[in-house]
């Protein structure tokens, strides 16, 4: 299924016949996708799918083995990334925020980690200053300015992390499991803050398998099979009320429970950290 | 992992349970762990404590205090080495560092090494000279392969002299480390080291290499209490020594995909290969002051010892 | 085996800052040669892994336990270049960091375990392990081997460093002013406890997990040589380790004048200074070391069996440590 709608707003990334293998593994064949500007877009699917590879893709932090990426209408290229002029371009147009924020957060401070993409993006230090500045206070972040981040909690650390990249304003937001190891209520206020960044004209790309915010945070949902190409381009509203589908692609399951005194079985999300407390 | 605010987790006492040997050794390590990171945490909770030292420029500061470590190795006599401590000691209250701390983190450990170490100096069959203390007529000299032993055994001035001097030493050198990493807080000591002339890229690995001391020390803690409590502490030498080398090697393998992940994390926010650090350093006249004290005193003292 | 500070006199400190230096920096260009942008989040996580590791307590027969270092596990695994560097660093956070380990002692530690233990220990494995399949169990036997060969040497570096202390440095009186031990006494001082203890923890970590990763990651095991095993020539590794014996006490034996029997002009032509008070001290300092080397025999003799005997002791150990490896191994086979 190739969504050929694709008329109106302009593309920031198109995908033709993408496959991409590690070491003979395939993570992702056959994926042909557009991504418009200004939209939300979710990757489902379970795991091991290749949610994270197609980000890292769209990030160009690795290559297609096989078909194109275009990003803002030019082919993304190993060899054009690392023209230096090319490459700050294009990371200041993409961020992409990690699942597991430890990754993202390697700097000895809160404040040098929101510094670290706009030093190494060649702003100059005033800008700089103000931009740390400006998007701690978005964030709420201020009194963890000095703290390093073995001091964080799981909530704090995936707000820096995505603070780390909102200092650079990227134009397209990429982002791995947003709501990871959130309790819920981070979670509302999270979703709500990338919706306002939406809104102001911010693409995002979620990849997730958390079904409960699929209708939030995306505009169309792309999902991939366990086969590591798409089964389906849809809005979240199609493919929530298609039970069968869902079970086909490993997003829900199905198993016997029993409830203080009776045995039943109904379907289950996949969350991200699933347990079973019934 | 256990991800909960602030590193808590390791800083809960661990229990011993001591059942099997295995178990002991598992717990030994745990110990340790919480150790390193409880030391970390309260190192960092007393450099942001109003003192002297820590209101000082970084870079002034480790300049000073290395300074100070150079001038106790140059050092030649036991009164001056005394002098050094009780600078050290004046230093440590002035910085609101507990006196009882600073005392203990020094002389408490001490005595395990550089005591142990110094011991058998204080001997007249190590250490030739004029006997204070004698101890032990065995009648004749007796000696057996390595080892031959002088008819009296006696504590000798020399040797006395020698353990107090080696002890003392070492004794104000690790008073003054411990003040540097107490006063510092870890950001600004690594950019400090930039005045000398430390390559970027290598503070800025010294930088990350500090931060995933953290990561590995949780997953390594998080790795050892899920294999305790599956084995119920009943461990066998042969089935710990598996286990060391399962610990161990998951360690490396998670360590290398982290390394993989940080570096497409470092890229994707536009890091090419060279470090770009930012510090916001000012030297102002307290700072001065500091190091004119800190160069008269060692240089006054120093001079003095060799008149 | 960390040298804290006020053991060294500031000259050695010095010295080896300059021995370890050119170590530091060709391990820095060949490193960033092969890794680029990517070396700095492998180094630090690896150094941070080499931290890590020696937290571990590792049990030894008879109840009692110890550290490992990992120099060698880390050469092994990323070559010896990366882990003279990710060695280091984790020698400097433990210093600068956490107050262990000396500050101005970083050069003579970093030498002595992060440069000799990651050279030596990769050049003993790569001897050992020949061109056997990844997989071998000679290789798992290879790298205790190396772990344990190269702890000995990098303790045997530090006993020599603190044993020559009060032969060059002592006071106006004759009293030593740093480490006062003498070659003699700091030698089967430092290395009883390495080649009974610390040799055997660092054997037991090496070995362990290599084994764990053939089983389990082999692929980490092809890093530092992507070509795979390969039969190659090993020729300089043998004049590498050549070299390293001749650095030893034994070669500086045959090099010349026997230890503790300089005469001051000798060290001044050698050192370019005269240690303080060292011509007064001539004879202070002959008498009682001739007398407390193995009896009667003189330094010289002394030395030499020492040497035959540690040798002796490095190789029983290594076969009764490889027996003792084997019969983990068989039990976790089944």
């Amino acid at each position: 299924m190739i969504d050929s709608d694709n008329a109106g707003a302009r593309n920031v990334f198109e995908l033709r016949d993408v496959e991409y293998s590690y070491e003979k593994t395939l993570a992702l064949t056959n994926v042909a996708l557009d991504i418009r500007q200004g939209e939300k877009v979710a990757i489902l699917g379970a795991n091991g799918t290749g949610k994270s590879t197609l980000l890292k893709l769209l990030d160009a932090l690795c290559f297609p083995t096989k078909g194109t990426i275009t990003a803002f209408g030019q082919p993304l290229t190993e060899h054009l990334l690392r023209e230096q002029a090319y490459a700050h371009a294009f990371r200041r147009r993409v961020g992409l925020v990690f699942q597991d924020p430890d990754v993202q957060l390697f700097s000895p401070t809160v404040w040098d980690e929101l510094a670290f993409g706009p030093l190494q993006l060649g702003l100059p230090r005033a800008e700089i200053l103000e931009r740390i500045h400006g998007v701690m206070a978005l964030m709420g972040i201020e009194k963890l300015k000095d703290r390093p981040p073995y001091r964080l909690s799981g909530g704090e650390k995936k707000k820096v992390a995505l603070a780390s990249v909102l200092v650079v304003e990227p134009d397209v937001l990429l982002l791995d499991e947003p709501t990871a190891s959130l309790d819920p209520r981070s979670q509302t206020a999270f979703i709500d803050m990338l919706l306002e960044m939406n809104e102001r004209g911010t693409t995002l790309v979620a990849a997730t398998h958390d079904l409960d915010i699929l209708e939030d945070i995306a505009d169309r949902a792309c999902v991939i099979g366990d086969d590591h190409s798409i089964a389906a381009i849809a809005s979240p509203g199609n493919i929530l009320s298609d039970r069968q589908f869902l079970l086909a692609t490993n997003l829900i399951h199905e198993h016997p429970h029993r409830h203080v005194d009776r045995r039943h079985v109904h379907p289950h999300w996949h969350r991200p950290h699933h347990d079973h407390e019934h | 992992m256990a991800n909960t605010a602030g590193g808590e987790w390791a800083l809960a006492p661990v229990k011993k349970a001591g059942r099997g040997t295995g178990s002991r050794f598992v717990e030994g390590t745990l110990a340790g762990i919480a150790r390193t990171i409880q030391d970390a945490v309260f190192y960092e909770e007393l450099a942001q404590r109003p003192g002297l030292l820590q209101n000082l420029d970084p870079r002034v500061r480790l300049v000073g205090l290395l300074a100070l470590i150079l001038a106790v190795s140059l050092a030649q006599h036991i009164p001056t080495l005394i002098v050094f401590y009780l600078v050290a000691l004046a230093l440590a209250l002035l910085s609101r560092i507990p006196a009882g701390f600073f005392v203990k983190r020094v002389w408490l450990f001490m005595p395990f090494f550089t005591g142990v170490v110094a011991l058998p100096v204080i001997f007249n069959f190590v250490t030739p000279g004029r006997p204070v203390v004698r101890l032990l007529d065995l009648g004749s000299p007796w000696s057996f392969a390595f080892l031959s032993l002088p008819r009296e055994i006696a504590l000798t001035e020399q040797g006395l002299k020698t353990a107090l001097t080696l002890i003392l030493r070492v004794g104000d050198s690790v008073s003054l480390a411990v003040l540097l990493v107490t006063t510092s807080r870890w950001a600004h000591l690594l950019k400090a080291l930039r005045v000398f002339r430390v390559p970027q890229v290598f503070v800025l690995i010294l930088a990350m290499t500090y931060r995933y001391v953290f990561v590995l020390l949780q997953i390594t803690s998080a790795m050892l209490l899920a294999r305790k409590s599956r084995t119920m502490g009943h461990l066998r030498g042969a089935d710990h020594r598996r286990g060391l080398g399962a610990s161990g090697g998951t360690l490396l393998a998670k360590s290398y995909h982290l390394s993989d992940e940080i570096y497409s994390a470092m890229l994707s926010r536009g890091f090419a290969g060279e470090a770009r650090v930012m510090d916001d350093f000012r030297v102002s006249g307290r700072d001065w002051l500091w190091l004119l004290a800190v160069a008269c005193l060692s240089g006054f003292i120093i001079v003095l010892e060799r008149l | 085996m960390h040298i804290p500070d006020g053991y060294l006199s500031p000259a050695t400190s010095a010295v080896m800052y300059g021995v370890a230096a050119p170590f530091w920096y060709l391990a820095g260009k060949r490193v960033h040669r092969s890794l680029t942008g990517k070396m700095v989040p492998l180094l630090s996580v690896l150094s941070a892994f080499a931290f890590t590791i020696q937290m571990l307590n590792v049990p030894l027969p008879g109840g009692t336990s110890g550290h490992a270092v990992g120099a060698t596990l880390m050469a092994i695994i990323l070559g010896p270049w990366a882990a003279v560097l990710g060695i280091t660093v984790a020698l400097v956070i433990q210093a600068f960091f956490f107050g262990d380990g000396g500050i101005w002692a970083i050069g003579a530690n970093a030498f002595n375990i992060a440069i000799v233990g990651s050279f030596l220990g990769y050049g003993v494995y790569r001897l050992a392990a020949g061109n056997a399949l990844a997989t071998s169990r000679r290789r798992v036997v290879a790298a205790a081997l190396s772990g344990y060969v190269a702890l000995n040497v990098s303790a045997l570096f530090t006993a020599v460093e603190l044993g020559l202390q009060p032969l060059l440095f002592r006071a106006a009186d004759g009293s030593p002013l740093y480490g006062p031990y003498g070659l003699a006494q700091a030698i089967p001082a430092i290395m009883t406890g390495h080649l009974f203890v610390a040799g055997l923890a660092e054997a037991a970590i090496t070995g362990l997990v290599i084994a764990y990763l053939q089983k389990a990651n082999e692929p980490l095991l092809r890093l530092s040589d992507p070509r795979g095993i390969a039969a190659r020539s090993y020729r300089w590794l043998w004049l590498g380790l050549a070299a390293v014996v001749l650095l030893t006490p034994l070669g500086l034996i045959a090099a010349g004048t026997p230890w503790g029997e300089w005469k001051p002009a000798e060290i001044q032509a050698s050192l370019g200074f005269l240690p303080e008070g060292m011509g007064a001290l001539q004879t202070a300092w002959n008498a009682p070391l001739s007398g407390y080397g193995l009896a009667g025999l003189g330094l010289t003799a002394g030395y030499l069996i020492s040497g035959v005997l540690g040798v002796a002791a490095i190789v029983l150990s290594t076969l009764l440590f490889g027996r003792w490896l084997a019969r983990g191994e068989t039990k976790n086979h089944g």
